[in-house]
């Protein structure tokens, strides 16, 4: 998604917490592509970290709280891979 | 991004601002994620997943618990499925109407030009004819920005659908496992079927005179008031011309039978079972089958786990919590295993010639079949099953049943016979211990002896030891009643579903 010449989809994630208090850091969920209809054209890139929020969204269900470093594809940087590729 | 922008054509004229690179980590999580993060605390996550997953097997994501990864690391099991948009309801009713209205005079529009034109900024980007859609947004999945869909140069055509089949039947798996990728082609193929297949049905009483006046209706007049309606242009700004042939509307109905997922394709699909019982009668079986991959050596192989050996008894599988993650990641695979099962099944066990349409001369477990009609439907657990209706050769209407079997003490033998063959609802009666951890699942079935060899009769009798013990096993796990959420499923919230009693 950073470095995308063409982006016109929402991702949802929604990521429900394990009801075993041994395991706070085991999550299952879903997740699906939704196309909007404005596209936007690239001049510049990459993405700006806060394009891309927009178009992010997570529901978290459980009692406690996310870890900081729960990363799932859709929300995760490897700024070096992005600066390669 | 450099190198995309030396190899990538369509990264070319890209300015690559490195300041933004900055803004990023290293490697963690997007900045300002935590914004679009919402904590629901208050719902009961078990309660809130058994209900909206209920099913008559296990969740993969109940696996999870098998894990022996560190409890302090991040453990997450995602699934790639959403509700898309089958019916087009962002689409106004007045884009389908156009869109019909152009379909009539599709002759007289360039074939070159798509029917409908959705609404986007003036920088929209067209995903009709487009080869660089996908490039553009899936450099990862096209680094040369080559191979797109629907070049119109190309010396055969080949259709969007066609293509999209052939990226996730390719042995490169990057397609399978693209987060959005699958999502983005279904999203386009409805939206292409809403606009291409929008057909209208009139009264059969109407039919003449309504096809009478639609005929003198010039081709002009239909695309003019298409434009105008696309425009959300008001019925009394249309010329009279224009009105006559909109008035024409209000007795004929659009449909939209084509587009999968749609209310008006359930409708298809109830009216082509009707055809079918029309044509052949009453369906003799109502048959479910429920494959689950998450368990299957022949899922992980299909997977691409190239060290599962199908020829073995007990192969050797990666672990459960492993399983569900390759299901989970692998959408496609699981698709592929479910078309796989429901083949072989109607192939070697109800013996139907696919070739030939019709049952092979030898006749399966059920005899000979006349007609099938089945439908596959997602489980909500990442994997796909489906219901069938079976019309067996020879089968007759319950009418005739009835009136065979109050005057033919043969006949009623002989169906009994074959009902209690074919169905059973006990297990055998042996005396023998399952294990509750006891998984048949991951195991291959035993062999039996080849009726080509003329096995010796001590052979058979080991053989049939073999078969009741197997189906003791499978049946104790697989088939004795718990009750799930799904047994209330329908509202049958006193009583366990299906009628059947506990035990």
């Amino acid at each position: 998604m950073v470095c995308a010449k063409y982006r016109n989809t929402a991702h949802i994630t929604r990521l429900f917490q394990s009801t075993d208090p041994a395991l706070p850091n085991v999550l299952h969920g879903n997740t699906c592509a939704h196309e909007m209809n404005v596209m936007s054209t690239a001049s510049v890139l990459p993405c700006t970290p806060a394009d891309l929020n927009g178009s992010l969204g997570v529901v978290f269900i459980g009692p406690g709280k996310m870890h900081k470093n729960i990363s799932t594809p859709f929300f995760v940087s490897e700024k070096e891979r992005s600066g390669i590729f | 991004m450099i190198w995309l922008k030396t190899h990538n054509r369509l990264y070319a004229d890209i300015e690559i601002d490195s300041a933004i690179f900055d803004l990023y980590p290293n490697d963690g999580p997007l900045p300002g994620v935590e914004d679009v993060i919402i904590h629901d605390s208050k719902l009961e996550a078990q309660q809130v997943f058994s209900e909206e997953s209920a099913g008559l097997s296990e969740h993969p994501a109940e696996l999870l618990h098998n894990t022996n990864m560190p409890v302090d690391e991040p453990f997450i099991f995602l699934e790639k499925m959403g509700v898309s948009d089958p019916e087009g309801d962002r689409l106004s009713g007045h884009t389908f109407v156009a869109s019909a209205l152009r379909n009539l005079v599709q002759d007289m529009t360039p074939s070159s030009m798509p029917d409908l034109i959705l609404h986007r900024s003036s920088q929209a980007i067209g995903e009709y004819k487009n080869p660089d859609l996908m490039p553009g947004m899936y450099p990862t999945l096209y680094p040369f920005g080559i191979g797109g869909f629907e070049y119109q140069d190309r010396e055969t055509s080949l259709s969007f659908q066609s293509q999209a089949n052939y990226y996730f039947d390719i042995p490169d798996k990057s397609f399978h496992y693209h987060q959005s990728f699958l999502f983005v082609v279904l999203n386009i193929l409805q939206r292409h079927a809403s606009h291409l297949h929008t057909f209208f049905t009139v009264r059969k009483s109407n039919f003449h005179s309504i096809a009478q006046q639609l005929l003198n209706v010039s081709p002009d007049v239909l695309l003019s008031t298409a434009h105008h309606l696309e425009q959300e242009g008001k019925y009394k700004d249309l010329n009279s011309e224009q009105k006559k042939a909109l008035d024409l509307l209000k007795h004929v109905n659009t449909i939209s039978a084509h587009i999968p997922g749609s209310q008006a394709s359930r409708i298809l699909v109830r009216n082509e079972i009707h055809s079918y019982s029309a044509h052949f009668g009453m369906p003799q079986l109502f048959f479910t089958a429920n494959p689950n991959p998450a368990h299957s050596p022949i899922f992980q192989v299909i997977f691409g786990d190239t060290s599962v050996d199908l020829t073995k008894r007990y192969p050797q599988l990666v672990p459960s919590c492993e399983r569900a993650l390759r299901l989970a990641k692998d959408p496609v695979a699981a698709a592929d295993f479910f078309d796989f099962c429901i083949t072989c099944i109607f192939k070697y066990l109800f013996s139907w010639d696919y070739k030939r349409k019709c049952s092979t001369p030898e006749g399966g477990i059920l005899g000979h079949l006349h007609a099938f009609y089945g439908t596959g439907e997602l489980t909500d657990r990442g994997c796909f099953h489906g219901h069938f209706l079976i019309w067996l050769l020879g089968g007759l209407n319950p009418s005739q049943i009835h009136e065979h079997l109050k005057h033919d003490v043969a006949f009623k033998n002989c169906l009994f016979d074959f009902f209690e063959k074919t169905i059973h609802h006990h297990l055998p009666d042996i005396d023998i211990k399952v294990e509750s951890d006891f998984e048949p699942r991951i195991q291959r079935p035993p062999l039996p002896p080849d009726p080509s060899f003329h096995p010796a009769l001590d052979e058979l009798a080991e053989w049939e030891s073999v078969f009741v013990t197997e189906i003791k096993m499978c049946g104790e796990i697989l088939q004795r009643h718990t009750c799930r959420p799904v047994c209330h499923k329908y509202g049958n919230d006193g009583d366990v579903g299906f009628c059947f009693h506990m035990k």
